[in-house]
């Protein structure tokens, strides 16, 4: 790793585009400053590392064949609006939203192992040409 | 016109390119670039993001506003802008599913969701208050994650 010593107000340079800034040093903390291209997110480490383990753990836990059947049932009151769509503001928009009273009738209504409604799971593989729908 | 991928999961997969979703950013920590939004049934209340690189990676999801009645997305501004969201146009929004053997053990990732729009797909940090990495889907006392004073998921 490359090490660079810098003072409050300094830079550092990463490419032409990238600027790094250690704004303020006080105490244990060093505030910083990130100009970056548009198309660079920016994360903090922890952060990243947990989503990243997260969305690892989700496909591994989906992989690992030790799937329970999905309920396939949708909640009966939220079945009739499905627009899904949210402001990224996290604005008004609530009318998409499931109501809690339909919530308990899918909770538990989980088949035993192994019991009838597979119609979400994976074919066994070899399974031939399985058409799958896009969702509406 | 449609195209078939061999997935390790789902076996031979016709896809719609009308599903096919680009992820510019790929998911987080994972890359990948295209993806397929894969449903058995319309109705069902989970989808799956099946990779079209890699055979090997599908990832559940489902949409957040099914099981958190209160879910809400804030990103920063500088994710707002990079995404070029304005607050104007609609989009989807998913949350990605952690599996296990029993249903009161499934957990959504309400910090980290998935949004939609015009065929583009970012996963973006919800800086919205109370949003879990790992939000129980199914054995909150309401059925879900009801907003709770501040909380918006």
């Amino acid at each position: 790793m490359l090490r660079i010593s810098r003072r409050a107000g300094e830079r550092i340079m990463l490419g032409d585009d990238t600027i790094i800034e250690v704004l303020e040093v006080r105490g244990q903390t060093v505030r910083i400053g990130i100009d970056a291209p548009r198309a660079v997110p920016v994360y903090r480490e922890e952060i990243w590392l947990e989503v990243k383990r997260e969305n690892q753990a989700a496909a591994e836990a989906a992989a690992s064949g030790e799937l329970p059947n999905f309920p396939t049932k949708a909640p009966p009151s939220g079945a009739a609006d499905r627009s899904n769509e949210a402001p990224p503001s996290g604005a008004a928009d609530r009318s998409n939203k499931a109501p809690p009273s339909g919530a308990a009738d899918r909770s538990t209504e989980a088949p035993p192992p192994g019991a009838a409604d597979r119609s979400n799971e994976a074919p066994p593989s070899g399974a031939a040409d399985q058409s799958i729908t896009p969702p509406r | 016109m449609s195209f078939t991928i061999e997935s390790s999961r789902f076996g031979r997969v016709q896809i719609d390119p009308e599903t096919v979703i680009e992820f510019p950013e790929g998911l987080i920590g994972l890359g990948g670039s295209r993806y397929a939004l894969l449903a058995n049934d319309p109705e069902a209340p989970f989808l799956w993001l099946q990779s079209l690189e890699d055979p090997s990676m599908a990832l559940p999801v489902t949409n957040p506003h099914r099981f958190f009645a209160g879910f809400e997305v804030e990103v920063i501004d500088e994710d707002a802008e990079r995404l070029g969201f304005d607050g104007s146009s609609a989009m989807d929004v998913y949350v990605t599913v952690r599996a296990a053997p029993a249903l009161e053990n499934f957990t959504a990732n309400l910090k980290a969701p998935i949004l939609v729009r015009a065929g583009q797909a970012y996963q973006v940090i919800n800086q919205a208050p109370g949003c879990d990495l790992r939000a129980p889907l199914f054995n909150a006392p309401d059925g879900g994650g009801a907003p709770d004073g501040d909380s918006a998921c």
